[in-house]
């Protein structure tokens, strides 16, 4: 069952169209495995239609009508992108990562954390520099080191389980930490952890292990 | 399905009032003059665009899906791309922008009308999720991951006999309701996300309010509307 889940302001700037492609990749795949948030962006979204209702019109050109009937049946350009998923295979994922994983998750680029042997991450394509999206695959039982942020570290779920001492995160659950947090998680006993991460900024390491593993940490 | 006209009394008024004078002009009936009844049907005619139905515009968007009717887009064009057009100039975009903006939009409208659903959403709504991708499209340049609600709507509508069913038009109009009613401040931040694509924390530093403020009235808000809704719509 799912337990946490991104506040209300979160919700808004996604559905709003206010947030970062990285960010929002995480809030849309939690709101694709979460009905309650779900419900939630509904709603919003009957906000901004209600709101788009209300808006003071402004006239367009006369011959704007007539320019965008001639337009009607020319193709489409802009066409997103479909998955490119390898023909049967499913994918652990849910539907608005399936873009941004290729082929699949045994093609992406997945490379071991250094200095640690039980975590291998693989980074998504994000158009903005400034951010990393990585998906992280832990082994059950592993630890990541204590650290804290300079910016906002957003994780969702994918599969399997960690812990983060104070609370248990398990399938569809978001975590959204800022700079006053921080954290070491631990990956649950039973299974390996499948996890998307988001980082809108460098890393701060807080325990001395940290050092070793820096280049993890790096965005 | 009843009307949305339910709860917009104004739409009702404003139809009886169109009949009457429809009348007068055409010579059925008499107590006012035939021009003054030309002008005033043109006046009616206007208010009725303002609040034209949900049940109106749905009907032009199966025209599209269904017939790929030009006069039901023309319609809907009329109605939509001026608001289009202001939607995008209340983000401080410029007059030809914000008309490439309607135009994309109205174009997406056009493209995509089969997949409207008219039981998970108005035609506003759906509108409004088009002109929200186009303007990250065309003014930011990135991607925009969506979720996909179509699941949402069947749980929502899960267990709930026909009869007392209420259509989204009037979940729409109730909405449209509780957004009069909710303090001038929880407005304002729900306008800045919306109308001008600004985050909360933007929205925060813009209104010299501390972050914490920005999302209890963030909180707040969607919790009064979603308690004018009935709960089964929750």
């Amino acid at each position: 069952m799912i337990t946490h889940h991104p506040a209300a302001e979160l919700l808004l700037d996604f559905t709003a169209g206010a947030m970062s492609e990285g960010v929002a990749l995480a809030v849309a795949s939690h709101v694709a495995m979460c009905g309650s948030c779900r419900g939630d962006v509904a709603l919003i979204e009957a906000v901004g239609g209600a709101l788009l209702e209300s808006v003071e019109g402004e006239a367009v050109a006369a011959s704007l009508l007539d320019q965008t009937l001639a337009m009607l049946d020319t193709p489409d350009a802009s066409v997103a992108p479909s998955p490119r998923l390898e023909p049967g295979s499913a994918e652990p994922v849910p539907e608005p990562l399936l873009r941004y994983i290729g082929r699949g998750l045994s093609h992406l680029a997945w490379r071991r954390v250094a200095g640690m042997a039980t975590v291998e991450e693989a980074r998504l394509p994000m158009v903005a520099k400034n951010i990393k999206v990585a998906l992280m695959r832990l082994k059950a039982g592993s630890l990541v080191p204590k650290h804290s942020h300079r910016g906002n570290e957003f994780t969702l779920v994918l599969a399997g389980g960690f812990s983060d001492g104070v609370e248990k995160y398990g399938p569809g659950d978001f975590a959204a930490r800022d700079t006053s947090h921080t954290h070491k998680p631990v990956v649950d006993d039973d299974a390996d952890c499948l996890c998307l991460v988001v980082l809108d900024a460098p890393l701060r390491l807080s325990g001395a292990v940290g050092t070793i593993v820096n280049p993890f940490l790096r965005i | 399905m009843a009307g949305g006209g339910t709860y917009d009394g104004r739409t009702f008024l404003l139809q009886g009032l169109e009949m009457e004078l429809q009348a007068t002009v055409s010579g059925a009936s008499c107590g006012i003059g035939p021009l003054t009844a030309v002008r005033a049907l043109a006046w009616v005619r206007t208010q009725r665009d303002r609040f034209v139905t949900n049940e109106e515009l749905c009907g032009l968007v199966e025209a599209i899906a269904t017939r790929r009717d030009r006069d039901a887009f023309a319609c809907l064009f009329k109605h939509f791309a001026p608001r289009l057009k202001g939607f995008g100039m209340r983000r401080g975009t410029d007059a030809a922008s914000s008309e490439e903006l309607a135009q994309e939009t109205m174009l997406t409208v056009w493209r995509k009308a089969g997949t409207f659903d008219p039981l998970r959403a108005t035609v506003s709504t759906w509108i409004f999720t088009i002109v929200r991708n186009k303007r990250i499209d065309l003014f930011r340049r990135q991607g925009h991951p969506d979720a996909d609600l179509s699941e949402a709507n069947e749980t929502a509508y899960e267990g709930r006999a026909a009869d007392d069913e209420l259509s989204v038009s009037e979940t729409g109009a109730m909405l449209r309701q509780a957004l009069t009613g909710l303090p001038k401040d929880q407005v304002a931040v729900l306008q800045k996300a919306f109308f001008e694509d600004k985050s909360h924390s933007v929205i925060a530093d813009e209104l010299g309010l501390p972050l914490g403020t920005v999302k209890s009235r963030i909180r707040l808000a969607l919790a009064r509307l979603r308690n004018a809704l009935p709960e089964d719509c929750q």
